[in-house]
Order: C-alpha cells, then sequence, then structure tokens
C-alpha cells in the first residue's frame, strides 16, 4: 500500500480511538500524531467566562452603534487592528509595548471583570421594570440555550416563569403597571419555551413529570392572573386576558366592532335626535358586561348576548377618525379588544323614543343601513 | 459546548451577523476550543495564546458581517483564518521587538498560579509543549495546516481538503510529510536536549503564509 494512504488509514484509525495495522516505519509518525492530539489543551474557565461576557458586551455595544470600544479594553492596539486579513504596521504591537503595558492591562483587565460581574451579579436580582432586568433576560436567554438538553432547557424555563409569576404577583399588589406586564410578558414567553422545551422530550418518565409540572404551573399561574385582574386598569386586563387565553383559559374575544351614528326624530319635540351606537360582535361576552372606549366602559349597555353588546352614547361623543380602542369587559375582570372598527350612519324610525342624555335602558328600534352609510378605518 | 437542539449553524449564523448576542455567544462556545487548541499549537505560552485567542474572538465580533462562510467547515475556515493572522502578528511583534533576546523568566518555564496538579509535572508538560510548537514553527505552512487540523483539531481528511481548498492526495502528501518532519525535528531535540530558543517561523514558511507557496 502507498505509505501516504496506508498513514491516512492509521491515523483515521487512530484517531478515532482504535487501531488498524500498519507498517513499523510509520510508528514514529504515528507517535508524533499522539502527542499532537494530546497536548494543547483548554483555556482557563475563568478565561473563558471572562472573554464570553466581552464577546457579549462587544456584540451589544456594536448591535447598538457604538464604535471605538477597543480603546477601553485590556489589548488596545491590537484589537483595534482587528482586520483579519490585513493590519496597518503602524498598529502592530511590539513585545516591550506589550511587556511594559502587561501591569496596565492587568488592571484594566480586573476593573473590567469586577464591573461585567458586579452587572451581572446585580441584573441576576434585577425584577421587571428595572433598568438591568433587560440583561437578566439576558443572561437567562444565554443559559437556556447553553442548556445540555430538552429536559434541563425546559425546567429552565419554568422556573424563569415561576419567578415572573412572583414579579407579576408583587407588581399586581404594588399597582406597578409597568413591571407587571414585563413580568406578564415574560411569563408567557417562558411558559410557551417551556413547553416548546419539553415537547421535544422523548415520551417517557421525563416527559410526563414535565407536563405534570407544566399543567400545576399554569392552573396555578391561571388562578394567579385571574386575581389580579380586578387591580389593573382594562387594556392592562385585555393584555392578561390574552395569556390567559394561552394558558387554555376560555377568554372573551372580539371579532368586530362598529360604531353606528342613528338619526331619530322626536314625535314629542318635533326635533331629529343623534345618538352612537357601539356594536361590538365576538364570543364569551357574559351578562353584565361593558363595552370599552380607549380604555373605560362607555355609554350605556343596551343588550348583552355571548356574541353581541350593544352601547349607547350621547351624540355629543365622537368616534369618528382613527385612534379609538373598542373592546369588551366582562364582569369577571377579562376583557378583549377589536383591531378596528367601522362606523356607519343610520336613519331610526321616527317612532322611537330616545334619550341620549338619560342613563336609562330604552328600547330602541332596530337599525337600518342608509344609502350613505361608510366604512371608517379607525384602528388601535 | 452545547449546540441548542434543533438550530440549524446557518441560523445561528445569520443571527451571528445580525449581532444577536445570544447567537454570537453559541459561536464563541462552538470555536473556542478549537480556536484555542489551533493558536496553543503556534504560541506556546498559555497565557499568550489566550491572549491571542481574545484577539480573534473579539476579531470575529467586529468582522462577523463580513465573512462569506455559509456552513459549519467554511465557518471554521474563516475564523481560523482569523486565529492564524493574528497569531502571524504576534509573531512579526515579537521578531521586531525581541529578535532573539530570548529570556527565559519571559517564558512559560514557570507554572501559573492556580495551576492544579504537581508543579514539576506542570513545567514538563509544558516544555514537552514547547518543543512540540517550537517543531511544528519549522513546517512549511500547508504541513502545519494540515497537522494542526487533522491531529489537533480532529477534521478529517475530507474536512482538511476543504478546509484548505485541496484536493485528497495533495493533503494525504502534506500531511504524511509533516508527521515524518516532525518525527525527524523532535528526535534530534531530544538527542540535543531540547530547544533552547522560541522558534518563530521561518523565512521561507512565513513567505508560503503570504500565498507565495504550497510546497507538499
Amino acid at each position: 500500500m502507498d505509505p501516504q494512504a496506508e498513514l491516512e488509514q492509521a491515523l483515521t484509525s487512530r484517531l478515532g480511538g482504535s487501531t488498524a495495522p500498519h507498517s513499523t516505519e510509520l510508528e514514529p509518525l504515528l507517535q508524533v500524531a499522539d502527542r499532537l492530539r494530546s497536548g494543547g489543551g483548554m483555556p482557563s474557565p475563568e478565561f473563558t467566562a471572562a472573554l464570553q461576557a466581552r464577546v457579549v458586551a462587544r456584540t451589544q455595544q456594536l448591535a447598538a452603534g457604538r464604535q471605538h470600544l477597543t480603546e477601553t479594553q485590556p489589548l488596545p492596539a491590537r484589537l483595534q487592528a482587528s482586520d483579519p486579513a490585513r493590519l496597518p504596521d503602524t498598529t502592530r504591537p511590539t513585545p516591550l509595548r506589550r511587556l511594559r503595558s502587561l501591569p496596565a492591562a492587568a488592571v484594566l483587565a480586573a476593573t473590567l471583570l469586577i464591573v461585567i460581574g458586579s452587572t451581572i451579579a446585580f441584573a441576576a436580582g434585577a425584577a421587571p421594570g428595572s433598568s438591568l432586568y433587560g440583561l437578566r433576560r439576558l443572561e437567562q436567554g444565554v443559559r437556556s440555550q447553553l442548556s445540555p438538553d430538552a429536559v434541563s432547557k425546559a425546567r429552565l424555563h419554568l422556573s424563569y416563569a415561576r419567578d415572573a409569576l412572583m414579579s407579576l404577583n408583587t407588581a399586581g399588589v404594588q399597582g406597578n403597571d409597568g413591571a407587571y406586564r414585563e413580568a406578564l410578558n415574560t411569563l408567557a414567553s417562558e411558559t410557551q419555551a417551556a413547553q416548546s422545551a419539553a415537547a421535544q422530550v422523548p415520551a417517557g418518565a421525563d416527559r410526563d413529570a414535565l407536563s405534570a409540572d407544566l399543567t400545576s404551573f399554569q392552573t396555578q399561574a391561571t388562578a394567579d392572573l385571574r386575581a389580579a385582574l380586578p387591580r389593573l386598569s382594562w387594556p392592562t386586563r385585555a393584555t392578561t386576558t390574552t395569556v390567559l387565553g394561552q394558558m387554555g383559559a376560555t377568554i372573551p374575544q372580539v371579532s368586530k366592532a362598529r360604531v353606528v351614528t342613528v338619526h331619530q326624530s322626536s314625535s314629542s319635540h318635533g326635533t331629529s335626535l343623534k345618538v352612537l351606537r357601539i356594536v361590538v360582535d365576538g364570543s364569551g361576552f357574559l351578562p353584565g358586561a361593558v363595552i370599552l372606549l380607549d380604555g373605560h366602559p362607555a355609554g350605556t349597555m343596551i343588550s348583552v348576548t355571548p356574541f353581541e353588546a350593544i352601547a349607547q352614547l350621547p351624540s355629543t361623543d365622537s368616534i369618528r377618525g382613527d385612534g379609538h380602542s373598542i373592546g369588551i369587559g366582562n364582569p369577571n375582570g377579562m376583557a378583549a379588544y377589536s383591531t378596528k372598527y367601522d362606523t356607519t350612519d343610520e336613519q331610526g324610525d321616527s317612532g322611537s323614543s330616545v334619550d341620549p342624555n338619560s342613563d336609562q335602558e330604552t328600547p330602541v328600534a332596530s337599525p337600518s343601513p342608509t344609502p350613505d352609510a361608510h366604512s371608517g378605518g379607525g384602528h388601535h | 459546548m452545547t449546540w441548542p437542539p434543533n438550530q440549524p449553524f446557518e441560523r445561528i449564523l445569520a443571527q451571528a451577523r445580525d449581532l444577536e448576542p445570544t447567537a454570537m455567544s453559541l459561536l464563541y462556545s462552538r470555536f473556542l476550543p478549537t480556536v484555542y487548541r489551533f493558536i496553543h499549537a503556534r504560541v506556546s505560552d498559555p497565557h499568550q495564546a489566550e491572549d491571542v485567542t481574545a484577539e480573534t474572538f473579539l476579531a470575529m465580533v467586529e468582522h462577523i458581517s463580513q465573512a462569506r462562510a455559509q456552513d459549519e467547515l467554511s465557518f471554521a475556515a474563516w475564523i481560523l483564518g482569523v486565529a492564524r493572522n493574528k497569531v502571524l502578528m504576534y509573531y512579526r511583534s515579537s521578531r521586531t521587538h525581541q529578535a532573539d533576546s530570548y529570556e527565559p523568566a519571559q517564558m512559560d518555564h514557570r507554572p501559573a498560579e492556580g495551576d492544579e496538579g504537581d508543579p514539576l509535572a506542570v513545567l514538563t508538560a509544558r516544555e514537552h509543549w514547547q518543543e512540540i510548537v517550537a517543531a511544528l514553527n519549522q513546517l512549511t505552512d500547508d504541513q502545519r495546516t494540515v497537522v494542526l487540523y487533522r491531529c489537533i483539531l480532529g477534521y478529517s481528511s475530507d474536512d482538511v481538503a476543504k478546509l484548505m481548498g485541496k484536493n485528497n492526495g495533495t493533503v494525504r502528501a502534506l500531511q504524511f510529510r509533516a508527521l515524518a518532519s516532525l518525527a525527524r525535528i523532535l528526535e534530534a531535540t531530544s538527542v540535543n536536549g531540547g530547544f533552547r530558543k522560541r522558534q518563530a517561523p521561518s523565512a521561507k514558511e512565513r513567505g508560503s503564509q503570504h500565498g507565495s507557496s504550497s510546497r507538499a
């Protein structure tokens, strides 16, 4: 056999942990290969962690559009000239400069490590709503990505979701809407991530245990979120309702909303009256539900069925144009909003009687669209 | 080093190009052993090897958007190219300012603080590794690259051929001659009592590193 091919065959076996027959002339070469394979080693764990922090920090800085970080790093001259292809002579470091700069570099490196370490340590305890919470989430993301298997990953996500639920409960009690929303976002994403990771676990005891833990957690989270609802603003209730829906709760949903301007003539006064009616279609509406306009209950409820709710407002209220939000609020605190609404003009029967300024519910004639009815494009 | 399940390398690479910190961190974790071993095979002092490794990864962050790599192997070729240039810069600066004024105190003949195990064993291992590095630095660039990729980084010969853009026969020939030369150099070293100076790449191989030589 060709010696080169024979060496290749023997080397492949050797690198794979086995041995193949070979001529004795090749033995010195294979011994050299063994020495190479066994040498080299790995950098220290301290260096590995510190460099990872620097890589992440530099990435974030570049992403944020900031430049010239290298001026503040321990190896400035060499790092400034980091073009892999070419390096200007003027920026090349020299051994003397390098040796002279070693103490300063060591101080800078130590300072950087302390700053990074302290920041990460502080961020590890950062609560939703704090400025360091983003860093904490980033650190959590890195940790979950480095999980060795799907089971560990799912459990890590579940633990983050549990932390978020605790923070959410605290923020809800304190009335801290911003912190509540941040914790709610974390809760939703981490629960979803835990479910995705659990789905990748092969069927068996691990998967069953994970499923049980997830179900138990979701039951707890659903109960906590329901309990928090009355303390929240209606927009935050709507966001919470969406998360409740993701966890399997039955929630109200709005499919369509319209604002109808009804023109009616008053037989007693001989004048024409104009009222606004908000009609919301969807599902899951409960008796006692209110229609929400721009985050607040609006007008007088005329009727509520599981699929439709109607409220009436004085004509002095204006809902035409963009920028309004329309939704439904159930008495249990759940809420939902429409993504858009239409506006139409309708002509009421002349014999109907409506007092737009009255809080009393008054039977209203069924509206009939007029030829000039139009559709508006309000979005929120 | 754990790659997240169901995450193709190409997706992580694309995210890293968009400066997504988690993706960049994953690339770092993935390639740290490869890059460090590659560099440590050229720079025997572990602390200096760590410095060069740091420069390599920070250069990766700076220039990843310019990398044309589309898969793991081509990305490995790119980042090892970055590492190779950093090593070259290290030797250039050493040659310019240190010449042959080798000072034992500046080298790695002392165990680092915190090293575990018998200090004598650490010292001996480092001296042996320094001999290997010095021997590697006497090879041509192509020979050295084949040996590094094949024996130290553990790539298959097919992958080495792709990484270097050469055919399998050429890689086998380079590998044979490289190992034969190393065996000869190391044998002479043991007879002469070891290297007394740090061996930088020869003028000939430095020329080959600029693309003028592909001697097999």
